[in-house]
């Protein structure tokens, strides 16, 4: 027989960061509370709170489930995902690091998409697969698939302690699809991507301290991809000296 | 004045069916630009889905005819899970089978993976069991992971817009459809994350909404599918069709509530044909009997217990997953992390589980080539499934729109607007902007009162009685709530009460329909399920339920089922 599924009854209380930077000269926070359900969920207490009390909290969610990677936010100044995370009683949720805020707890994805647009976020191939299904093994695709679990969620980014100091860094969760694209066997983009992410405020600035996937929910382990993407770049350079060398076109 | 925009092709939608018609009409050489109330790739039903269907991958003794055949008469459960005997829209079904082997294709070249094994083959996964409890069929496939499927295409169609380079809105909630002498002209919009109104002027619109099924509080849809597209066609002057057909999931974890959207899919699962085993609260088998029967017959076998008081509509049985390794599940199955991540030892314990609403064989009335009755407007996907609301389909749809809808784009030149609707939306959708009155009820609160109307009222087994007091109150909530409904400040900074009140509009009107429809439909058919009903009528009812808005009125009428491929047996060929 199953286990008692735990924490039900009693109250939940919260602390909710708000914020409407057309209305409001500085954010506060304000406290809540909600009735404690089975395994509730963070965003559990924000449904609670804007569907039954008429609270008007924004803040983004679609599927519920860990598959759209817009719920993210601040939980205990971590970056979670509120449909995932358990609510906690006691907690303090806010909009997550390193994005501009919009209102309360919706951020401002668009500028990170950029970075994400920018390291050609799609499949390059040289041509035209002449058949289907193309000759391929899983054994082949696993190393692509880990790095394919991303939900760019972007909570990685939030985590990302380099983020904040260097705006022009790309980021985990750009470097995580770029990893999931050069690790594609089919893939012939890696000069294009190499390219934007191997510049001087790209890839070196991190320091693999691993922030990023301590907090992935996805198990897309970012500072892996990043990891990856280090050595590829510095593959590519020796390649590029030896041939430099090797062609004697070197003053 | 608003801004208007201008463009081919306007997209309304940003699941799998507006992604592919977005990619279909660029690659036809249309302007396109594409509209989407969530993200891009990030909303609607799509990134849920665990597989795709792939009919052309069938294993003998199954064969093209044998799928088809079950597509229509709900054998095997349809095609993908939920029958709507008879009442498909046989040529488009068949069309969807024929033109699947292309959409793969392109979507492999375009970077999708779909599971192989060693020896390069596809991993098909079960479509049902044969009476020995044999895995029967295989004829679906996944991505790569039983869980992540609609995710990973979602990411590589949107790879594809962005290396197209076709403009996309997120966060942009299209309200109404431009018309002008009965012809599609456009949309009107709100990008809500700034709050501005403004305009599309268009040769085509495609509505690619996604189903309209979060309508019920308890729904595998996700938040956006409010009905939006199916009120702005009607509207427009498009019909609606058999939007009572609403299948019904009984798998979905019951809790935490966050999680109603995950399936614990009582169909065998790739690789090893493993499905769930399920308990009831004192530790006996539950539905033994139906574990491997088709999903009308799990669904109704579950239902049954809830009439009789011995489970929950939300709760009270449980899958187990008990007698299947860790490690198996940790391959295939996306799942299992969510189980893990509630403590739960998959080995030990079991999960509980309760019944939603999932998805809609009705919606817009289309033809095969995806075209409304108003000249320039399309419908793909969920919003107008002609069959089996699935991936597939809107894959279909968005291909099969694209291809129309850039044609009329090459044929007509932008039309003018009627600048007196654009006045009265943009009234209409700042009226609803409103902070008063002070004692009044934000849109969210009216919003989860029609969700609760309906799962009380509009369950899955439902009969006249329940049906006119779900009417009654839906009348009142339109009476009493929706005057006193305003947000809690006029800031048009991503005021997400704003755009419930404009949801809210479209879930009242839509959700009328929907019980007019059932109480209309005196049968039972596939997952459209009366009490007061409980058998096929075919001399009646297999026939299609048509609604067009006369006058702003309601009008429904009956058409005959188009059986040109196929007809039940004993149906004399006319
Ligand atoms: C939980 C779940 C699991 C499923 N599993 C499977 C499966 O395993 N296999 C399978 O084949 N099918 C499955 N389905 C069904 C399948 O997901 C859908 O049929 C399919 O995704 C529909 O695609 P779509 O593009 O038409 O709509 P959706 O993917 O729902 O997209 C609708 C889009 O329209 C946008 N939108 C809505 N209203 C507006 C508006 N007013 N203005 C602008 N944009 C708007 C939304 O933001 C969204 O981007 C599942 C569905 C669910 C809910
Ligand atoms: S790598 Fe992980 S944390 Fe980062 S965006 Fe992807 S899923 Fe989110
Ligand atoms: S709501 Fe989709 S990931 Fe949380």
């Amino acid at each position: 027989m199953s286990r008692q599924p735990g924490g039900e009854g009693g109250d939940i209380h919260v602390t909710i960061y708000r914020f409407d930077p057309s209305t409001d000269a500085a954010p506060r926070y304000e406290q809540y509370s909600a009735p404690r359900t089975k395994y509730m969920r963070i965003i559990d207490v924000l449904e609670y709170l804007t569907e039954v009390k008429g609270i008007g909290i924004a803040y983004r969610s679609s599927c519920g489930i860990k598959k759209c990677g817009t719920c993210g936010v601040m939980a205990n100044g971590v970056p979670k995902l509120a449909c995932y995370e358990a609510a906690q009683d006691g907690m303090t949720i806010e909009p997550l690091r390193n994005f501009r805020v919009i209102r309360d707890l919706v951020t401002d994805r668009a500028p990170y998409q950029e970075k994400i647009d920018s390291i050609t976020p799609f499949l390059v191939r040289d041509s035209q697969p002449g058949k289907f299904p193309e000759d391929l093994r899983h054994s082949q695709m696993i190393e692509r698939n880990r790095f394919d679990q991303c939900i760019t969620c972007l909570l990685c980014v939030a985590a990302c302690p380099i983020m904040e100091s260097n705006p022009s860094f790309v980021g985990p969760a750009a470097a995580t699809r770029a990893a999931a694209l050069l690790e594609d066997v089919r893939d012939a983009g890696a000069e294009a991507r190499l390219d934007t992410l191997a510049d001087e405020f790209g890839l070196w600035r991190c320091h693999m301290i691993g922030e990023c996937t301590e907090v992935c929910p996805a198990h897309a382990e970012p500072a892996l991809a990043i990891q990856r993407l280090r050595r590829r770049s510095v593959k590519r350079t020796l390649r590029a000296m030896v041939r430099r060398v090797g062609g004697g076109h070197r003053p | 004045m608003p801004t208007i925009l201008e463009t081919d092709v306007v997209v309304v939608g940003g699941g799998m069916a507006g992604a592919y018609a977005a990619i279909g009409a660029s690659r036809q050489g249309s302007k396109v630009l594409l509209l989407s109330k969530g993200f891009l790739a990030k909303s609607g039903c799509s990134p849920m889905a665990a597989f795709l269907s792939v009919p052309p991958y069938y294993t003998p003794p199954d064969s093209e005819q044998s799928i088809f055949e079950d597509g229509v008469t709900g054998g095997a459960s349809g095609i993908a899970g939920g029958s709507y005997i008879f009442l498909a829209n046989q040529e488009a079904l068949k069309d969807t089978f024929d033109k699947a082997p292309q959409i793969l294709a392109d979507l492999e070249a375009m970077g999708v993976y779909f599971r192989r094994d060693e020896e390069g083959k596809f991993v098909l996964l079960g479509s049902g069991f044969d009476k020995d409890g044999k895995v029967r069929k295989p004829r679906f496939s996944l991505a790569w992971n039983f869980g992540l499927t609609g995710k990973s295409i979602m990411d590589v169609l949107k790879g594809e817009i962005i290396k197209r380079g076709i403009p996309y809105k997120d966060e942009v909630r299209v309200t109404k459809v431009l018309t002008n002498g009965g012809a599609a002209v456009g949309v009107t919009a709100i990008d809500y994350s700034t709050g501005e109104f403004f305009v599309v002027r268009a040769k085509s619109v495609i509505l690619a909404t996604g189903s309209g099924v979060y309508l019920w509080r308890y729904t595998t849809a996700s938040r956006e599918c409010t009905g939006d597209g199916h009120m702005m066609a009607l509207r427009a002057g498009a019909e609606l069709t058999d939007i009572e057909f609403v299948t019904w999931h009984f798998a979905d974890v019951a809790w935490p509530e966050a999680w109603r959207r995950l399936q614990m899919y009582p169909q065998p699962y790739p690789g090893s044909g493993f499905y769930p085993q399920w308990y009831d609260s004192k530790g006996n088998r539950f539905i033994k009997d139906v574990e491997i029967g088709s999903k009308e017959a799990q669904a109704m076998a579950v239902a049954r217990s809830v009439v009789g008081g011995t489970v929950q509509k939300r709760g009270g049985y449980y899958a187990s997953w008990r007698h299947v390794s860790e490690d198996e599940l940790k391959e295939w199955f996306q799942n299992y992390y969510h189980l893990k991540k509630l403590g739960l030892d998959i080995s030990l314990d079991m999960i509980e589980c309760g019944m939603s609403s999932h998805s809609w064989h009705g919606g817009i009335r289309t033809n095969g080539k995806t075209e409304t009755s108003v000249p320039g407007l399309y419908g793909a996907g969920g919003v107008a499934p002609n069959h089996y609301p699935r991936l597939h389909t809107a894959l279909w749809g968005g291909k099969v729109a694209a291809i129309y809808a850039s044609e009329r784009a090459a044929d007509v030149s932008l039309q003018d607007l009627d600048m007196v609707q654009v006045e009265d939306e943009e009234a209409r959708v700042t009226g609803l902007l409103r902070t008063e009155p002070a004692n009044g009820k934000s849109p969210t609160q009216v919003k989860r009162r029609i969700w609760d109307l309906f799962f009380d009222k509009m369950w899955y087994i439902k009969d006249a009685e329940t049906m006119k007091k779900g009417l009654e109150e839906l009348r009142s909530i339109r009476e009493n709530d929706v005057p006193m409904m305003r947000a809690s400040s006029k800031s048009r900074n991503s005021n997400q009460e704003w755009v419930d009140a404009l949801d809210v509009i479209d879930m009242l009107d839509l959700g009328e329909l929907l019980i007019m429809s059932s109480l209309r439909r005196e049968e039972s058919r596939g997952p459209f399920v009366r009490g007061d009903f409980p058998s096929t009528d075919d001399e009646r009812w297999m026939k299609n339920l048509v609604i067009k808005l006369k006058d702003g009125k309601p009008e429904y009428r009956t058409e005959p089922v188009a059986l040109t491929l196929m007809r039940p047996k004993g149906v004399v060929p006319s």
